[in-house]
């Protein structure tokens, strides 16, 4: 499927690769991303009120909860990051796919490896058309949730769309 | 076990990103459908028929060869080597990636064709009796491709249910 070229295009398209699969590596829990738009460009205090709500989320069993206030926001390399992960992909699938050809009994882990390579590649593709490109994570010393933030934009000056996926990571 | 027509909306759905069956020189998107009972001659050369018809549209004289139903293959006989053939062009692109990040497009479409092969394979391994057949001519290039399997224990309550995966096919 052609990338679409418009952000109204783009949003429906990077909600459907996450269809199908939608587990984001290097969590320890179940870490489905939401794709989202925000009007205008992100600042530290917009990435720190969408960790706020997801972090509350994330403790919400627990009675009294306060957010802390050593929240650290850490920009990582969009291409970086993607490639890494991407890497990552392909040594599974190459392993599931020497599995398969030895026991077809394992037919299902080639299908898992297949289907998390093809997520993270069009997730890259998809955000790679969007200018500025770029992952945050806000994370807090001594909590396991880490906030993740992939993050694109669209258009210049007050037609600026920021359209961005956010996650709950556990990472211990 | 998924009823056959929420099975046959599951691999519509997966058909949606990318269509086209690997090897075949011309655009050859596989159509969907399902019909109560088991499948025969009959209905193979009447699947036919209609693409043989479809490509001779306008030719009012247009009479229909003698066909030829090829000896049913196994679903393993068939997708393993396309697996293992889109699986190589995943490597192989992946390796072309690594050395210029520009030819990223190809990566994704690679990553794309082995995951249509291998949830095609998926789909139709989780159903009973299937089989990949193909019609040809003697006279004719496109051959209609035919994968089936069945759902359902053949009784009047839990009646046979064929579903289909066909295509009009140009080998490369």
């Amino acid at each position: 499927m052609m990338i679409p070229r418009t952000p109204w295009k783009l949003l429906p398209y990077l909600r459907n690769i996450l269809k199908d699969y939608n587990y984001w590596p290097s969590s320890e829990s179940d870490s489905p991303l939401k794709i989202r738009y925000f009007d205008g460009s992100f600042s530290q205090d917009i990435l720190l009120k969408l960790d706020a709500v997801l972090r509350r989320q994330a403790n919400e069993s627990v009675t009294g909860y306060q957010l802390p206030t050593n929240r650290s926001v850490i920009t990582k390399s969009f291409t970086d990051t993607f490639n890494d992960l991407i890497q990552g992909a392909i040594a599974n699938l190459e392993a599931a796919k020497e599995n398969y050809d030895n026991d077809p009994i394992t037919f299902p882990g080639l299908e898992m490896s297949a289907e998390a390579l093809e997520f993270l590649v069009q997730l890259y593709g998809g955000f790679k058309t969007l200018t500025n490109p770029v992952i945050t994570e806000v994370s807090v010393s001594g909590e396991a949730v880490v906030t993740l933030i992939i993050s694109g934009e669209w258009g210049t000056g007050e037609d600026l769309t920021t359209i961005y996926a956010t996650s709950t990571l556990i990472q211990t | 076990m998924p009823t056959a027509s929420q099975i046959a909306s599951a691999i519509r759905q997966s058909l949606k990103d990318i269509n086209d069956f690997p090897g075949t020189a011309s655009d050859s998107p596989l159509k969907i459908s399902t019909f109560k009972g088991a499948i025969d001659e009959k209905k193979y050369l009447s699947l036919d028929a209609a693409y043989r018809r479809l490509a001779n549209t306008g030719n009012a004289t247009y009479q229909l060869p003698t066909r030829i139903v090829s000896p049913p293959q196994t679903l393993a006989e068939v997708f393993n080597p396309l697996i293992t053939s889109a699986m190589a062009t995943v490597t192989t692109a992946n390796s072309d990636y690594l050395a210029d990040a520009a030819t990223f497009p190809a990566l994704e479409v690679a990553t794309e064709n082995l995951e249509y092969v291998v949830q095609l394979y998926g789909h139709f391994k989780a159903l009973n009796n299937t089989k990949v057949v193909e019609v040809s001519t003697t006279s004719e290039i496109p051959k209609t491709l035919v994968i089936t399997g069945e759902t359902g224990a053949g009784s009047t309550l839990d009646p046979t249910i064929t579903l289909i995966a066909h295509a009009s096919v140009i080998y490369s």
